[in-house]
């Protein structure tokens, strides 16, 4: 039978149709809303960025204003003091602004000053004019002959009494530094260690500053040779004290020497430390300046970078400076000009306010201060990009002129930037490049403009759900299908063979007059005949349901008198099932109603429904049939009074090879069929079929045909 | 005389097998559906018992199964 394979093939088509093609068609819709919505979310983006962007040089820009305003302000109450010393007290301004690097001053055209107290070196020409003549020129005979004492004659006494003269007669701090200094040396040579050591402390002491030739600063060379005297002598403690007295001295820019004299000296200093410390490795109170070496070395360490970066820009920015830079009279309005310089791999953030004119300063002097880049970009450009820019959304680099990056976000950007931009006046000379962090997929989908796609994909998640459960329910309905069906098989084949073996052997035992008793022949007679009926009943049934399945069956419609036809149905069943006990009550209300109907079709799902109440009679033996007309329909129903249909089983008594209970252990035969063809016929009427029952009570299965309308 | 037990729930096959074995002279007895057929066994202990399978209450298999 191919009752079913045309069923599944419109049950995947539909499945089809109606859920799969809507479910891609929306699923696409929706994830092209989506991606819309994720460029409009990415152009959004840029635009915020592109403003955010502007927002954060604005910022920079104002602040930059802000210690520029200051600057002013503070030169402009410039107490008439010299250039030097109103340097020195614009520290305060620099405390102020912890990203100012350095207040300088231009001079003319060719020279910078800065504070020099923070400088470990100086450029040469910025130092103090060292003597260019040893010697006031009055003295000059008196120490030739000294010195001829010294060095030629090697007469120390004399050379020494020579040079304490000069000494005691002079005034002059200069001469008498140098005439000390020379004592010293001499006492040295003559072999008097201790009143040397004595003589270069009073150097230290008093004539710290003196310059000799060369710019030395005597001070320096005296401690130098103190510390090795006392080395000499094996005071190790005093020599490593000395020595790091003037390291400190030194680290702390107490010298304004020249850079190959700072170097040098820094070199000899530790040199004779290093070898003190290898020395007096067993000597607890030297080992203890170690510590004191090691802080200072990173103190110096610290400060020669800032000298060198500062040391450069004394060198070589004032031409660069003075290039750049606009004449008063080109801009009067602008109060200051803002460039960075680049030197050596150096930037420097240059403010230089301009010269004005008519308040009676000097024009040439022009006043300026670094900012530090590295402040500037920790401090101002950091803090203002962490602000402005939401990190879930916006990656960005700072680079530096060259390209090289100097500062980039916590998320790290990737691909190529969506935006980029520098600052005003290229100040500093610094590209800001922003990157977009693709909004994600899902983000996009919640964050959609009232969430409608997400509610799409919902809807989508519902549709494929529910069609699940469909298909699942076909297929477990197909499967349970099969079931019966091999149910049907044996069951039906049982229902054949049945009535088949009693008809032949009862035949048999008639022919061969095995027959105990008259009574017993007619009795084998009586069974022929019910077992025949029950044959044809099935087959009837079978072959019905087969046509109308296929649709070969056609329905004769014709004027039926109910009554005559319920009487003609019932009597060939009451006569059959007379002998076992069974009477078949009619009620009817006695009037003869017509109806519109195939008689013979009728009278089969009659015969069906009666037949199964004998079968489910159980003990009772009584059933009724009902025929009355209620409103416009006339109503026949088959009362039993037998076991009962279990209520899970109601619904269901109607699906074909439906049959209650476990196979095997049936007390009632029957192909599972019969129920099944009563509704189809009473379908093909138009009318209606159900039954209502009570477990060990009977069933009772009601039709409701339409009458036809009087009149029409 | 040998006792035959028929548990068969087909009236008609039921009384056709009855009569037939009757009219060989064994001594018949029957049962209509499982459970009253096993304890018919019981009982009477037949020589030979004629059992269906599909029985109602209790099938065929089951009642041979306990049986032994």
């Amino acid at each position: 039978m191919n009752l079913f394979g045309h069923k599944r093939k419109r049950i995947i088509i539909l499945f089809f149709i109606g859920v799969v093609l809507p479910s891609l068609l929306l699923g696409y819709l929706a994830f092209r809303g989506v991606k819309n919505d994720q460029a409009l979310v990415e152009k959004n983006r840029l635009d915020d960025q592109r403003r955010n962007a502007e927002s954060v040089i604005r910022t920079v820009g104002a602040y930059v204003s802000a210690v520029e305003q200051d600057f002013q302000k503070t030169l402009a109450e410039r107490p008439s003091v010299s250039p030097d010393a109103f340097l020195l007290s614009l520290e305060k301004f620099k405390f102020k602004h912890p990203s100012v690097e350095d207040v300088f001053f231009l001079l003319d055209a060719d020279k910078i000053r800065l504070p020099i107290g923070n400088l470990l070196f100086l450029p040469k020409d910025l130092l103090p004019l060292s003597p260019a003549d040893p010697w006031p020129s009055s003295l000059a005979e008196n120490m030739l002959a000294a010195q001829r004492l010294e060095f030629e004659q090697r007469n120390y006494r004399r050379a020494l009494e020579r040079y304490q003269q000069l000494f005691d007669a002079s005034a002059d701090p200069q001469t008498k530094g140098q005439l000390l200094n020379a004592i010293a040396r001499v006492q040295n040579k003559s072999g008097f260690t201790k009143q040397a050591m004595r003589s270069y402390a009073a150097i230290a002491r008093d004539f710290d500053r003196v310059r000799i030739v060369g710019g030395m600063p005597l001070g320096l060379a005296a401690r130098l040779e103190l510390g090795s005297l006392q080395v000499a002598s094996n005071d190790s403690l005093s020599a490593a004290k000395t020595y790091l007295k003037l390291y400190k001295t030194l680290v702390q820019g107490g010298f304004t020497i020249e850079k190959a004299l700072y170097e040098n000296a820094v070199q000899t200093l530790k040199n004779s430390l290093a070898d003190i410390f290898s020395k007096a490795a067993s000597d607890p109170e030297v080992q203890s300046q170690r510590s004191v070496f090691l802080n200072l070395e990173n103190e110096e360490r610290e400060k020669t970078k800032v000298t060198e970066r500062l040391f450069l820009f004394l060198a070589s920015a004032a031409p660069n400076l003075k290039a750049r830079t606009p004449e008063a009279s080109e801009t009067p309005s602008v109060a200051t000009t803002r460039l960075t310089l680049e030197l050596e791999k150096n930037s420097y953030l240059v403010s230089l306010s301009n010269p004005k004119t008519g308040r009676g300063e000097d024009p040439s002097e022009r006043w300026g201060f670094l900012l530090h880049p590295a402040a500037f970009r920790e401090k101002l450009l950091r803090p203002a990009l962490q602000s402005g820019f939401p990190l879930e959304e916006t990656a960005w680099t700072v680079r530096g002129q060259d390209g090289q990056i100097l500062m980039t976000s916590e998320k790290a950007p990737s691909g190529a930037p969506s935006y980029r931009t520098s600052f005003e006046n290229n100040f500093p000379n610094w590209s800001l490049e922003f990157y977009q962090l693709n909004p994600q997929f899902l983000q996009t989908l919640l964050a959609s403009r009232q969430r409608v796609y997400f509610y799409m994909f919902l809807l989508i998640a519902g549709i494929l759900g529910f069609g699940l459960i469909l298909a699942v329910r076909a297929v477990s309905h197909e499967l349970e299908l099969a079931k019966m069906k091999s149910d049907f098989v044996s069951t039906v084949s049982h229902e054949f063979k049945s009535p088949l073996t009693s008809i032949r052997q009862l035949a048999e035992m008639l022919q061969a007059g095995r027959v105990p008793s008259e009574d017993r022949r007619r009795q084998y007679y009586d069974v022929l005949v019910e077992q025949s009926e029950r044959l044809t009943l099935l087959i009837d049934n079978i072959l019905s349901l087969a046509k109308i399945d296929d649709g070969r069956r056609i329905f004769e419609f014709k004027s039926v008198e109910i009554e005559a036809l319920l009487k003609e149905t019932i009597t060939p069943i009451s006569d059959r099932v007379r002998h076992e006990g069974f009477t078949i009550e009619m009620e009817t209300d006695g009037v003869p109603h017509v109806i519109v109907a195939d008689g013979a079709a009728l009278s089969q799902a009659l015969t069906n429904l009666i037949d199964n109440a004998v079968k489910y009679s159980g003990d009772s033996r009584r059933i009724i049939l009902r025929s009355s007309v209620q409103g416009s329909n006339l109503v026949i129903s088959i009362q039993d009074f037998g076991q009962g249909i279990h209520k899970d089983d109601l619904n269901k008594v109607f699906d074909r090879f439906y049959r209650g209970g476990p196979p095997l252990t049936r007390s009632v035969k029957g192909s599972g069929l019969g129920l099944t063809l009563v509704k189809e016929i009473v379908d093909a009427h138009r009318g209606k079929v159900h039954v209502e029952s009570e477990p060990g009570e009977g069933s009772t299965f009601t039709i409701t045909l339409p009458l036809p309308r009087t009149g029409a | 005389m040998e006792k035959i037990l028929i548990i068969e729930d087909e009236e008609s096959i039921l009384m056709a097998l009855e009569d037939n074995l009757r009219l060989e002279g064994y001594e018949v007895s029957s049962a209509k559906d499982g459970p009253r057929g096993f304890s018919l066994a019981i009982e009477q202990a037949p020589d030979l018992i004629i059992l269906d399978i599909m029985l109602p209450k209790m099938d065929g298999f089951e009642v041979c199964k306990k049986l032994r």
